[in-house]
């Protein structure tokens, strides 16, 4: 049996809300947020599945993503909510769209959700990550080690942001850490499995992290090959 | 990536079994520096092979101060700099598009120009090349072969010879090959030529970024500056089966939400407003919009303003080139003031609220009133703004004011005339802020210096080969982005090359003198082009080619051509 969960709308057409779950992967990480969004619409369109648009002066997609992806992640588990207009099922949606996407993203897999479900940027709960950081000279993982510990053991780790109007403000980003482990030690890298806690849908960007743990050998910039394995929901 | 050539080429030359052809751009500043700090070649976007290893490498010449990046890109891409130079392991270089119609100053680093559209003959010079390539015999027996199609320039075939005052004497060719007039070539018929069914459809938003679509080429208005307007003669349209057809692929496949229906004066294709009305009741429950590129004046109507921001809402730019009538009548412009201020009255009456004007400085004949003449313009567009109804109109007014400084091209009735002065640019801009009272009113102008230099360039010789190589040397690229331009450094390398700016720019010629392009046969005669000159002194207009022939001489070109059998209606 076939199910298809749908919407009526107020003018009497037949919407479903699916919410997918993707990979990007290498050959796409440098895309930008806005940049993949268009991506998507593209591919939505040329997939002919066809999405509802919101109303007004520049109507636009309905279509969401739970989080921004930062320049240069790759992601295992990545979610989006899309509105689509008519029926589909969701392996035809599935199919559709794959073959509509270029090689780096891809969608795994898609259900239907109900209209007012809790939006994906609220529902986010615990993201993990795998990072690898380059090294400029070595070190050994006993230092590296000792400053994950003092790190963690802080009560509090300040740092400071720059708020939308220019002001300075400080945030504690202890509490949105919830492990932080070395997975692999090489001569030339090392990689992290670092896990982070969503509260109020407010989080800490692993870059940042990794930063406080103040190591010159540390080589941090947009091409650090890092990677979401697992994104939960609530 | 916004070249519509390019995205048509670049599927034409894949579709062959025995070929593919890639991307690759002028990288920024700092990609250059880290691509020159560890030594690594310029490569190709899709395979990342370096630029020396292809076969044939290809630039599109739209503007002549992109050409220190076209050498730059050689030298990035590890290819010697000047044909004679290369060998058998490096590229053969082509380039073709607007500014091939005077290659001269690029004489000395490409081995083929392509004059007229590449279409015509890229598979014919492919074919040759293959053969070639198996009997391994020098490089300059392909080029002698490559000379007899249709439409290709070597520019190492010909020599000229300088008259004491620096003018032209002779250009000959020197081997049997080499044809004495290269005839540029034309796509007979643009509804049977090959048409992409897909483009490339890039991940950044770039400019134009949309399914740009060629609903004609060549146009007969006959505007007296515009190169393109000769150039590209005959008109050639496409049916508006073909047209709606092609554009329903291009959608599917590329899944863009925007169509723009491209020519050189889109306005003027017969049964437009019923084109653009087919397609956005076609599209416009798809939310994909559809546009025109700059209009003419005359050709907007109210019912075409209104469906086109249907779906989105976007300004309307329009050209009046020209301040007053009697110089748009000079340049055969061929619109009056109550045309703009028609059109303009309806634009504000379906609430657009962004209207912008093209214009030219330093027109042939333009006296100081012409140009307070474009302040009077920008002033009575605004003031008509006030006089539309409230609740009509939209709520804010923007009016952007553009003033290029004219650069006479090849080509044109206007190649025999002088550039002004850098100074006269100077005192004319200036002279034109202070007349612009209103608030509303964004007035944009551009860098004399670099108008200067693109006129140098654009009715330049051979002779400046050097400078481009020079100046690509002393580290000047994207000259065209006015925060990398450096006139000094040019100007300093105009001085010590002992090379007369002024005598390419500022100087009015003979009428008998012979250009360093008279070698190319574009089908409109040298004849009629001085004879529109004339006109133009004596403000005399000459009709739009579809009201009656004016001879241009594109009818003999080919023969048995017959112009209105290439017209849809």
């Amino acid at each position: 049996m076939i199910v298809v969960l749908c919407n009526l709308r107020k003018d009497g057409f037949v919407v479903s809300i699916i919410r997918f779950k993707f990979q990007r992967k290498e050959a796409l990480r440098f895309l930008s947020h806005l940049d993949q969004l268009r991506l998507f619409q593209r591919a939505f369109r040329r997939a002919n599945i066809e999405i509802e648009h919101s109303q007004g002066f520049n109507p636009h997609p309905k279509l969401a993503f739970a989080q921004a992806m930062s320049v240069g992640m790759m992601s295992d588990e990545e979610y989006a909510d899309v509105t689509v207009k008519g029926t589909i099922t969701i392996d035809e949606f599935m199919q559709k769209i794959n073959k509509a996407l270029p090689e780096g993203l891809c969608v795994i897999d898609a259900w239907y959700i109900e209209k007012g479900t809790l939006s994906l940027n609220a529902s986010m709960c615990e993201s993990e990550y795998e990072i690898n950081v380059d090294l400029s000279h070595s070190i050994s993982e006993q230092d590296v080690q000792r400053a994950i510990d003092k790190v963690l053991t802080q009560k509090a780790i300040i740092i400071e942001r720059r708020t939308k109007k220019g002001k300075m403000t400080e945030k504690d980003i202890r509490p949105f850490i919830k492990t932080l482990k070395i997975k692999k030690m090489e001569v030339s890298s090392i990689t992290f499995q670092l896990t982070v806690i969503y509260i109020e849908q407010q989080c800490v960007k692993p870059m940042i992290v990794l930063q406080k743990l103040n190591i010159k050998a540390f080589i941090l910039d947009p091409t650090v090959f890092m990677v979401r394995k697992r994104l939960k929901l609530t | 990536m916004s070249h519509l050539g390019m995205k048509l080429i670049y599927p034409m030359l894949n579709r062959r079994e025995d070929t593919w052809c890639e991307r690759s751009f002028a990288p920024w500043v700092d990609m250059e520096k880290q691509l020159r700090d560890h030594d690594l070649p310029l490569f190709a976007i899709e395979s990342m092979m370096p630029l020396c290893d292809f076969d044939f490498v290809g630039f599109t010449l739209q503007y002549e101060m992109s050409f220190t990046n076209i050498i730059n890109m050689l030298d990035l891409g590890k290819i010697p700099i000047r044909s004679v130079d290369r060998t058998m392991a490096d590229p053969i270089i082509i380039a073709g598009g607007p500014c091939a119609s005077n290659p001269e100053p690029l004489a000395d680093f490409v081995d083929i120009f392509f004059i007229g559209d590449a279409e015509v003959t890229l598979d014919d010079l492919l074919d040759l090349y293959k053969i070639w390539k198996k009997t391994k015999k020098p490089r300059v027996e392909f080029l002698k072969q490559a000379v007899a199609l249709e439409g290709i320039y070597v520019p190492a075939f010909y020599e000229p010879t300088y008259n004491t005052d620096g003018t032209l004497k002779d250009f000959q060719p020197i081997v049997e090959e080499a044809p004495q007039k290269v005839r540029k070539c034309f796509v007979d018929d643009l509804n049977t030529a090959y048409y992409p069914e897909t483009l490339l459809v890039p991940y950044t938003s770039t400019v134009h970024d949309r399914v740009s679509y060629e609903i004609f080429r060549g146009c007969g208005r006959g505007c007296r500056f515009c190169q393109a307007g000769m150039l590209y003669r005959p008109t050639r349209e496409k049916t508006s089966e073909t047209i709606k057809n092609q554009i329903d692929i291009l959608l599917k496949n590329t899944g863009y939400d925007e169509i723009s229906l491209a020519s050189l004066s889109s306005g003027d294709y017969p049964g437009i407003e019923i084109l653009i009305k087919d397609l956005v009741d076609k599209y416009e429950q798809d939310n994909i919009s559809v546009s025109l590129p700059s209009l003419r004046i005359d050709s907007v109507s109210i019912d075409m303003l209104e469906q086109m921001q249907k779906v989105r809402k976007s300004g309307v730019t329009l050209a009046p080139e020209a301040g007053t009538q009697r110089l748009r009548d000079v340049i055969n412009k061929g619109v009056t003031e109550e045309d703009l201020m028609r059109t303009v009255q309806n634009a504000f009456e379906k609430k657009f609220g962004h209207i912008k004007l093209y214009f030219m400085m330093g027109l042939p004949t333009e006296k100081d009133e012409d140009i307070a003449g474009i302040a009077h313009l920008g002033h009575k567009v605004v003031e008509t703004y006030f006089d539309t109804d409230e609740a009509v109109r939209n709520r804010s007014l923007k009016v952007v004011i553009s003033a290029a400084c004219f650069v006479p091209k090849p080509f044109t009735p206007f190649q025999w005339e002088a550039q002004d002065t850098m100074n006269e640019f100077v005192r004319k801009q200036k002279y034109l802020k202070n007349e612009i009272k209103s608030r509303k009113i964004n007035y944009n102008w551009q860098d004399s210096h670099l108008s200067y230099l693109e006129a140098i360039f654009a009715r330049g010789d051979r002779r400046l080969c050097k400078l481009l190589e020079a100046a690509q040397k002393a580290g000047c690229r994207f000259d065209g982005w006015s925060r990398m331009f450096d006139y000094d450094t040019w100007l300093q390398l105009i001085e010590d090359l002992e090379i007369d700016g002024m005598f390419y720019a500022c100087r009015q010629r003979e009428k008998e003198e012979l250009f360093p392009w008279d070698f190319i046969d574009i089908g409109v005669t040298k004849e009629y082009l001085y004879h529109e000159n004339q006109k133009a002194k004596l403000g005399e207009l000459t009709p739009y080619c579809k009201e009656k022939c004016n001879d241009c001489g594109v009818m003999q070109f080919k023969e048995g051509w017959v112009c209105s059998e290439h017209y849809t209606v």
